[in-house]
């Protein structure tokens, strides 16, 4: 039976009185919203942060907003809403996909996507999905605001470009258009574990049924998560089948760095890289056949 | 802080670092409620706030201030069974029991959702807790008689 260290406690009302208290304890101190990356490490004292900021008495943090061609989703917005929003579902569905698959349903009651990012798992779910979908975060600190898109986002293990008194307020994916599929395809021991690999890609289609534009992003094989850019070259101005496909995922095993570990060895999950490529790519063309877009 | 367990109002003076299950366990006196991990696996902790199935031991109790809280002594009325226990019981779906009331809140939760589950979405619903004893399959054909007693339809 474990327990956190001891900590001050605070529970700012507003996104501006929080950054404030970022800002004076800056190094030593912790965001807290949903809790279920933050409070396991705190308990085994990996983390000991002096203080802690907790973010959910600030409600106007969890919303699901439909822009001009994008999603905008709040901080607070949990995996299990995520998951099952009728808006999410219609504008970017492989969202919803890839929050299904997170954890348990307990833990996707208070996890949220803006928390799983800022805390920057390499085998996290969503980091595959943000990364193809050049998503956008908007960071607050003391100083204003600022965007950070997906590919500046990721910096490494556990690590991400914020400064330490920024904290991420919102994040926006784009609306996918009736010519664009996404999906994405996760490895586990059992459902919901920490992925062995996961595979997030995206292909958007020509009306004459070419692809026109593809993506692939790998997470779990790498320190962070990775665009495998050569396969999607290998997509990209093509009429698709399974060769194609089929090429284009044993590409990316040249994005691979995996480590041997106990979700399995270097060599399986690079193998299983190509493997759920190929799968989530499978997909896509499928779900693109019932749509009629591939002539 | 104050909080709201199985309808009765619960105060008490706690550092911010008190995990919500050791709130339970200790404050409010419900012992029903275990802590079987360190590492938010296993479930044996879930209880029901504010409506959503929450791993009570990844939950600082401060965070619990104001809310309600459903624990599994908070399922039974009067010494009659709720539903969900008497399917456990006559399903044999426990062995020791230590994983069982985290198991019966899962459950609850994942029925509320969903009532009529399919068996791979009980299954998939309940990941978030282990068995160490029975080989889950009693468990799952506990939920699945669970569901058929709250609709009536056994």
């Amino acid at each position: 039976m474990l327990f956190p260290a001891r900590f001050e406690y605070h529970a700012p009302a507003s996104v501006k009185e929080a950054a404030h208290l970022l800002h004076e304890y800056n190094e030593d101190v912790r965001v807290l919203a949903g809790g279920q990356s933050l409070i396991p490490m705190m308990k085994l004292r990996v983390l000991r942060p002096k203080h802690v900021i907790d973010i959910n008495q600030i409600p106007e943090l969890s919303y699901v907003k439909k822009t001009n061609g994008g999603l905008k989703i709040g901080a607070l917005t949990r995996e299990s809403l995520i998951e099952r929003s009728e808006t999410i579902l219609d504008a970017c569905p492989v969202l919803a996909e890839a929050s299904g698959e997170i954890a348990d349903m307990q833990i996707r009651s208070r996890g949220t996507l803006v928390g799983s990012l800022c805390n920057a798992d390499p085998s996290a779910d969503y980091a595959p999905v943000a990364l193809a979908l050049d998503a956008k975060m908007e960071a607050f600190s003391t100083k204003g605001s600022r965007t950070i898109e997906a590919k500046d986002f990721f910096a490494g293990s556990f690590s991400t470009s914020l400064e330490p008194d920024e904290l991420v307020t919102e994040v926006e994916f784009p609306e996918l258009g009736k010519d664009t599929v996404a999906s994405f395809a996760k490895l586990s021991r059992s459902f919901g574990d920490f992925a062995i690999v996961n595979v997030a890609s995206l292909l958007r289609f020509s009306d004459d049924g070419i692809c026109k534009d593809a993506r692939i992003a790998l997470g779990a094989v790498a320190s962070t998560v990775r665009r495998a850019r050569e396969a999607e070259k290998i997509l990209v101005g093509k009429k698709l089948d399974e060769r194609v496909v089929r090429d284009a995922s044993e590409n990316v095993t040249g994005v691979c760095e995996a480590t041997s570990d106990i979700r399995g060895s270097k060599e399986y999950k690079t193998e299983m890289a190509m493997v759920m490529t190929k799968i989530s790519l499978t997909r896509v063309l499928e779900e693109a056949r019932s749509r009629r877009l591939l002539k | 802080m104050k909080v709201r367990v199985n309808g009765e109002e619960v105060e008490a003076e706690v550092e911010p670092r008190l995990l919500l299950a050791h709130f339970i366990r200790e404050k409010a006196g419900l012992t029903g409620t275990h802590v079987g991990c360190v590492s938010g696996k296993c479930g044996c902790c879930t209880v029901i706030v504010d409506g959503e199935p929450v791993k009570s031991c990844m939950m600082f109790s401060v965070q619990a201030n104001g809310s309600d809280v459903l624990t599994i002594e908070g399922l039974g009325k009067d010494g009659t069974m709720h539903p969900i226990q008497e399917a456990f019981w006559e399903s044999d779906a426990l062995e020791c029991g230590f994983c069982t009331p985290g198991m019966i809140m899962a459950a609850y939760a994942l029925l509320n959702k969903n009532p009529t589950p399919t068996e791979q979405e009980i299954r998939r619903g309940m990941v978030g807790n282990l068995c160490r004893c029975t080989g889950y399959l009693n468990i799952i054909k506990a939920v699945q008689s669970a569901s058929e007693k709250i609709r009536g339809v056994k």
